[in-house]
């Protein structure tokens, strides 16, 4: 892992079949950062992967992110679900649910948290939400979040747990309490555990591990 | 258009059924204050910085030399500006993209530092006139605000108190009509005169029946806490404001309109801040003794110099 600056040239590991994820600046032939933070370069699916992993306060919508939302409203055929406090909320159709048709579909009211797919972020549209699995059409852990409790963290560490699920804060929780969890890469985790009392006690465990170093 | 924070249902009902098990998110009691970290400013007078859990301000107070108001004559003039910047949350907008309308929060903090400051008499205004009618002291406090996680009032009123205690205005001498002022390395700066040390404390209240209960029945249940963190107080369904001072003279008692209580719940929420007030005064008075000290004995200062470890 290297130090990227905005501006710098990167140098791609292969000239072909590769991804440029976040915060990559693809101009023709030049591949530059976008901003500063660690260049990461790893393999997925088949191909290679190239991104800056950089720690931000806003979030900013990516396609295929898992996300927990807030619904703050429904309007047409879909409802409104805030991503993050005091931005553009993004678009949850009543049909993005899975087998959901005109006369089965769930129902969601005003200040419901759902846990959610990013379909499509076209800079002139509104973010759009799925709330099924994008291969099998299932499910997939997603939809309403029921009870619990949400808070935020850094957007860094959301995304560091959400691809390391085997991160020593999980593994150790798990180890003492009973819990559902729910991370979004917008910086929200739903956590919900047996009693109110060990939910604000793991919640404060995951807050807390933020300020760790992570590896 | 001003948004507010998209707090979800089940963040609401956490967090009352927390409450109604006397347990906060970040482990205080119901009538418990978070830590109060003071910070005065080593090397100028009149600057300090106010922290409550995440919630910290900024304070500075300058004086300079104008004229009085032409109805008052024999006193000094003195100003606090509240503006609070989106700096410290998106929930606040800037005076240029809501036309300059500040919002009800806004109006609300600067109406309630400025009646328990400046209208409890805080700072003694006679003193600070020079010649009557033509040359007085005017002092400004400046709050600024750099992060919101709840309760802006109690802590602008201690960095608003403390600003002024920790500030020192220069020397000076009336020769006929003529004002001369000495500089800090001439003479030493003279402190203003301080008649007491007015705090804010603000209890918000929830209602853990309907509202029939509320309003006729007996059963007095109505949960209340001390200084509210954000969601708390984005939660609260009515808040009061008690300014008080260690000498037990309650300066200020608001509630504007929210949820009905009880005249007795509101004579031990008086009680529980006159015990509260003493020992936060206690902390003020210790921080600015100890940086009196330092002033004093430099030297002491500088053989303790460790390097500030993140902690």
């Amino acid at each position: 892992m290297s130090f990227a600056l905005p501006g710098d040239q990167i140098q791609l590991q292969s000239a072909t079949n590769v991804v440029v994820g976040p915060h990559v600046r693809l101009d023709g032939t030049s591949v530059t950062a976008a901003t500063a933070g660690f260049l990461v370069n790893t393999q997925s699916q088949g191909s290679a992967v190239c991104y800056i992993e950089a720690d931000s306060k806003r979030y900013v919508p990516s396609s295929q992110d898992f996300v927990v939302g807030t619904v703050v409203g429904s309007f047409g055929e879909s409802y409104r679900v805030s991503l993050s406090n005091f931005s553009t909320p993004a678009v949850l159709g009543f049909y993005a649910f899975p087998n959901a048709s005109k006369k089965n579909r769930p129902r969601l009211k005003t200040g419901d948290l759902v846990y959610a797919r990013i379909a499509s972020t076209d800079p002139d549209l509104d973010v759009e939400l799925e709330c099924f699995d994008a291969t099998t059409g299932k499910e997939g852990g997603f939809g309403l979040l029921e009870g619990g409790f949400v808070f935020d963290v850094r957007l860094a560490y959301a995304r560091h747990l959400l691809r390391h699920q085997d991160a020593p804060v999980l593994t150790k929780l798990m180890k003492k309490y009973q819990f559902e969890l729910a991370i979004g890469a917008n910086g929200r985790i739903w956590i919900k555990s047996d009693t109110l009392q060990n939910t604000i006690e793991c919640m404060k465990a995951i807050q807390n591990g933020q300020n760790e170093k992570q590896t | 258009m001003v948004r507010d924070y998209d707090i979800s249902n089940n963040e609401r009902q956490f967090v009352l059924q927390a409450l109604e098990q006397n347990v906060r998110l970040d482990g205080r009691k119901l009538l418990e204050m978070r830590d109060v970290d003071i910070f005065v400013s080593p090397d100028e007078y009149g600057y300090v910085e106010i922290s409550l859990g995440k919630t910290k301000v900024a304070c500075r107070v300058t004086a300079e030399i104008a004229k009085p108001y032409e109805d008052r004559p024999f006193d000094g003039i003195f100003q606090i500006s509240t503006e609070i910047s989106p700096i410290c949350s998106p929930f606040f907008e800037s005076g240029l993209t809501s036309g300059g309308k500040q919002s009800n929060d806004e109006v609300l903090i600067s109406r309630l530092i400025e009646k328990a400051v400046r209208r409890s008499g805080a700072l003694d205004l006679e003193s600070l006139c020079i010649i009557a009618g033509s040359k007085c002291w005017s002092i400004r406090a400046d709050l600024h605000f750099l992060n919101y996680d709840g309760n802006f009032i109690d802590i602008s009123s201690i960095a608003v108190m403390v600003a002024l205690l920790h500030f020192r205005k220069p020397d000076m001498e009336i020769d006929g009509n003529n004002v001369i002022l000495f500089d800090q390395d001439q003479r030493n700066p003279v402190p203003l005169s301080i008649l007491h040390i007015p705090l804010c404390f603000t209890f918000q209240f929830y209602n853990p029946n309907d509202d029939e209960e509320n309003i006729k029945g007996n059963l007095n249940n109505e949960l209340i806490l001390l200084d509210a963190s954000l969601i708390e107080e984005r939660l609260s369904l009515g808040s009061m404001t008690l300014t008080i001072n260690k000498n037990k003279e309650l300066c200020q008692l608001v509630k504007s309109g929210g949820l009905n209580i009880d005249a007795s719940l509101i004579m031990n929420c008086c009680q529980h801040a006159s015990n509260l007030v003493d020992d936060l005064t206690k902390k003020i008075n210790s921080v600015l003794k100890h940086d009196a000290h330092l002033r004093e004995n430099p030297l002491e200062k500088e053989l303790q110099v460790v390097n500030q470890r993140d902690t």
